[in-house]
C-alpha cells in the first residue's frame, strides 16, 4: 500500500502567494494562479478593505500595476509584496 | 480632472518605467496651468531623474568643476513608509523595531526598493516628494548627507501652512536618522559621527536639521 507518493502533497507550482501591504502596515495574503490577471486580487483586496478600486494604486517594486497584468508577466516570486497606496494629489489652488 | 471628452482621450499604451499611460488627460495635466498633479506624474518625473543620475555622466558642480554631483530619488510611497514608522516609533515608546516595519525603509536605503535606485551611501543627496494631504499640495525635500540637513522647497506660502509642512518634514528627519544608523549607513559612507563637524554634537534621533529654502517662485 505504498501507492501514495510525496508528490501528491506538493503545492501546484502554477499558484503563487502574494502579500498586499497597506500604507499603515496591515498585510493581507492572497493565493492566485500565476496566469490570473491581477484584477482579481485588486478587486478582492478592495472589497475586503471596503475601499474604492479607483482610490488606490498597487505598486510592485515602485512600479504601478495594471489590472490586466499577471504574476507570470511580472516575474513575481513566491511571497512577493505589493504595496497598496492611496491616491495622492495636489497642486491646483482651488 | 478630464479635459477631453469621455472616450476621446484614450491613446495606445505608453510605458514610462514605473507607470503605463493610456489617457491623454495625463499629459494635459502635466502641460497646462492650474492642474492637479497626482503621484503618478511625480513618480514618473522622479523615475527619470533617478535613471539619469545613475547612467548619464554626472554633471559637475558649478563652483567646483572637478567635483561631480550624485543624487538619487525616492517615490511617493516613501513618505507613507516614513509616516507609518513614525507612528510606530511614538506609539511604542520610541522603539523603532516594535512593528517590524523598518525593513521597508532600509530597503530604500540599500537600493532594493525601486528601479534604477542606488545605495544611499554612494550619493550626496536624496530627492523626496511629499504630499501634504491637508493642503492638497506637493513639496520637495532634499536630504543632504554632507550638510546633515533636510532642505525644503515649497512653492506656496500662507499662514497656517508652515506648521503642517514642518510636521511632515520633521518625521523624515527623525525616522531617517534612526534608520541610517540601523543600516550601517554612516560606516559605509565614511562619516564618523563622533568627529564629523556636522554630526558630532547631535542626538541620534535628531541628526538632521530642517531648513526652509526662501525666495522660490510662488
Amino acid at each position: 500500500m505504498s501507492g501514495v507518493t510525496q508528490e501528491d502533497d506538493k503545492k501546484p507550482a502554477d499558484h503563487i502567494n502574494l502579500k498586499v501591504k497597506s500604507q499603515d502596515g496591515n498585510e493581507v495574503f492572497f493565493r492566485i494562479k500565476r496566469s490570473t490577471q491581477l484584477k482579481k486580487l485588486m478587486n478582492a483586496y478592495c472589497d475586503r478593505q471596503s475601499i474604492d478600486l479607483n482610490a488606490i494604486a498597487f505598486l510592485f517594486d515602485g512600479r504601478r500595476l495594471r489590472p490586466d497584468q499577471t504574476p507570470d508577466e511580472l516575474e513575481m516570486d513566491e511571497g512577493d509584496e505589493i504595496d497598496a497606496m492611496l491616491h495622492q494629489t495636489g497642486g491646483s489652488l482651488a | 480632472m478630464d479635459h477631453y471628452k469621455r472616450g476621446k482621450s484614450e491613446i495606445p499604451k505608453m510605458h514610462f518605467g514605473v507607470e503605463t499611460v493610456e489617457d491623454k488627460n495625463w499629459f494635459y495635466t502635466m502641460g497646462f496651468a492650474d492642474q492637479t498633479w497626482t503621484y503618478s506624474h511625480i513618480d514618473v518625473c522622479l523615475y527619470y531623474l533617478r535613471k539619469k543620475s545613475k547612467y548619464v555622466p554626472h554633471s559637475s558642480c558649478k563652483n567646483e568643476p572637478n567635483k561631480s554631483y550624485k543624487y538619487s530619488t525616492v517615490d511617493c510611497n516613501f513618505m507613507n513608509a516614513i509616516r507609518s514608522l513614525n507612528d510606530v516609533y511614538f506609539m511604542e515608546h520610541q522603539n523603532l523595531n516594535a512593528g517590524g516595519h523598518e525593513h521597508h525603509l532600509i530597503e530604500y536605503i540599500n537600493e532594493f526598493r525601486m528601479h534604477f535606485a542606488v545605495p544611499w551611501h554612494t550619493v550626496e543627496d536624496i530627492v523626496i516628494p511629499i504630499n501634504i494631504k491637508e493642503k492638497h499640495h506637493w513639496v520637495l525635500a532634499i536630504l543632504s548627507f554632507s550638510e546633515s540637513g533636510v532642505f525644503l522647497y515649497d512653492s506656496y506660502e500662507s499662514s497656517g501652512h508652515y506648521a503642517v509642512v514642518l510636521a511632515e518634514i520633521e518625521k523624515i528627519a527623525t525616522i531617517i536618522s534612526l534608520c541610517l544608523q540601523a543600516s550601517d549607513f554612516y560606516v559605509k559612507k565614511g562619516i564618523d559621527l563622533q568627529n564629523h563637524p556636522r554630526y558630532k554634537d547631535k542626538e541620534s534621533s535628531d541628526m538632521f536639521d530642517v531648513l526652509f529654502e526662501d525666495d522660490l517662485p510662488q
